[in-house]
């Protein structure tokens, strides 16, 4: 027999309902969203409505799932260990040169230049070292620029290298090209085929609200192009994902492309500009609007998937929710490095206008570069528990304070919470909403 | 979903995206964008609790 007074709902725990169903979410855990009969959110929402044996069950299941714990359990306190680092990422920038005009473009110093064979071969080198020194067994290589299919031979060159190299001795290599979309042929195709590449497009809005940002250097948009080629890829099975910068010159368009987005089945990412708010002083009434568009997208997102209309994903900014206790937003000075098209090693392609924290060429591994950079020194050995702003938030594992740069351009600090905050507030309960829906869809299949 | 809904108040239903993706009725999704959370595999492989 349980005795009910034993246990208390886990610290952080965020439910709700829908179609029927409750649910409910606890940041960071393994088991995710989670199902619950309206019965059992009832005792979950208070134990007091535990009545008789009927229930054990429940409170059995709620224990499993990591809703329910014993009392007065202390908060686990997840850290990062770099010595069980397994895995780390590099931005390959292949070409500094790209043939759009974006004005949000946050790549420093673009102009001429692509990646000589030479310096990609000592790239691989030392990656290889840093492989075999940190034993990882996972490398992920962004494919990135400028805009990095102005250079297909190096694509080409760096898919079969990281074959030979990596793939064949057993070690995971997944290369992201991450693309504006104008310059993709049958031949690059079937190049992302035969080395399982996964695609990222950039899209910014359909029609003129794509056009407004993203531009040839002549001045012509490069909707058209875009669209041409998405619909290349689709037709030869390649399902890129698609990665939209929303800024106060396209916000207004985000729910036209959202519901073509939803309706193609495209994944897709919603990202914000990151200097939108220079000296954040228009930020609450850029939130104001990116919140209505939002909030427009999730409700046409919500009856798509109640009407089996669509199995699209989607991310919103550096909203994790993964089942990973996300400590930092991202890998930078961790797990991650940005490599310039001559071979500088820097903490991350937004801070190519910073000293550099290695080169190719020194003797030192990746990981290690990137552990003692000194672009954000606070953000050495620190992680979102670290944040004044968002050590008791409730949401801390989920967005991890958001983006580093970010957060530096509006605070001065990249160890602070995000400009954007308030925002992630507002939007994580949707998405978990989004998720739950998601997985009823699932459950109704079992 | 009134056949669902009937079926969850009737139910005893704990049922979670871990357990949907282990069934293989669901994946775990990784997004990709310009930037990089943590690559590792089973994602928490680096962090001690």
């Amino acid at each position: 027999m349980i005795r009910i007074n034993q246990y208390e709902k886990t610290k952080n725990c965020f439910m709700g309902e829908i179609n029927g169903y409750g649910y409910a979410f606890v940041p960071g855990s393994k088991k995710g969203v989670v199902l619950l009969d309206m019965k059992t959110k009832l005792i979950l929402d208070d134990l007091s409505n535990f009545k008789n044996k009927k229930d054990d069950l429940r409170v059995k299941l709620l224990l499993e799932n990591g809703l329910l714990q014993p009392n007065d359990t202390l908060p686990l306190r997840p850290i990062l260990n770099k010595d069980k680092i397994k895995g780390m990422s590099t931005w390959l920038h292949i070409a500094n040169c790209c043939n759009l005009r974006c004005p949000y473009c946050y790549i420093a110093n673009k102009g001429k230049g692509f990646m000589s064979l030479s310096v990609a071969k000592s790239y691989l080198d030392k990656l290889e070292q840093t492989v075999r020194y940190h034993q990882l067994d996972l490398i992920t290589i962004r494919l990135a620029g400028g805009e990095p299919t102005l250079h297909k031979k190096m694509i080409r060159f760096l898919a079969e290298e990281t074959q030979k190299r990596f793939i064949k001795k057993g070690i995971r290599v997944q290369l992201i090209l991450l693309t504006n979309g104008t310059l993709i042929d049958l031949e690059l195709i079937k190049l992302i085929h035969d080395h399982s590449m996964r695609v990222c497009f950039s899209l910014d809005g359909l029609g003129e609200w794509h056009n407004k940002t993203r531009f040839f250097k002549n001045g012509m948009g490069s909707f058209d192009q875009v669209i041409k080629n998405l619909n290349l890829c689709l037709n030869n099975n390649i399902q890129p994902t698609i990665l939209t910068t929303i800024t106060d010159k396209n916000v207004l368009g985000v729910p036209a492309l959202s519901r073509f987005l939803i309706d193609k089945n495209l994944s897709f990412r919603y990202g914000l500009y990151r200097d939108n708010i220079g000296g954040y002083k228009a930020c609450e009434s850029f939130i104001r609007k990116v919140s209505e568009v939002l909030n427009d997208c999730y409700d046409y997102y919500i009856n798509a998937i109640r009407n089996h209309r669509t199995k699209t994903r989607h991310q919103f900014c550096e909203i994790h929710l993964d089942r990973k206790a996300h400590l930092r937003s991202c890998n930078i000075g961790y797990s991650g490095v940005t490599v310039d098209h001559t071979g500088k090693v820097f903490l991350c392609q937004a801070r190519m206008d910073k000293k550099p924290i290695g080169n190719i060429k020194d003797k030192t591994t990746l990981l290690q570069m990137a552990w003692s950079q000194n672009t954000f020194p606070e953000l050495c050995m620190k992680d979102v528990f670290d944040y004044e702003d968002c050590n008791h938030c409730q949401w801390s594992l989920i967005c991890a304070g958001g983006c580093p740069v970010t957060n530096f351009g509006a605070h001065g600090s990249a160890v602070s919470s995000s400009p954007y905050c308030k925002l992630f507030k507002q939007m994580i309960p949707r998405l978990i909403e989004i998720k739950a829906l998601q997985l009823i869809e699932t459950y109704s299949k079992i | 979903m009134n056949d669902k809904k009937t079926m969850a108040n009737k139910e005893i239903m704990v049922f979670s995206e871990a357990e949907a993706i282990k069934a293989g009725k669901m994946s775990d999704f990784t997004y990709e964008c310009e930037c990089s959370d943590c690559p590792c595999p089973d994602g928490d492989c680096c962090t001690d609790y």
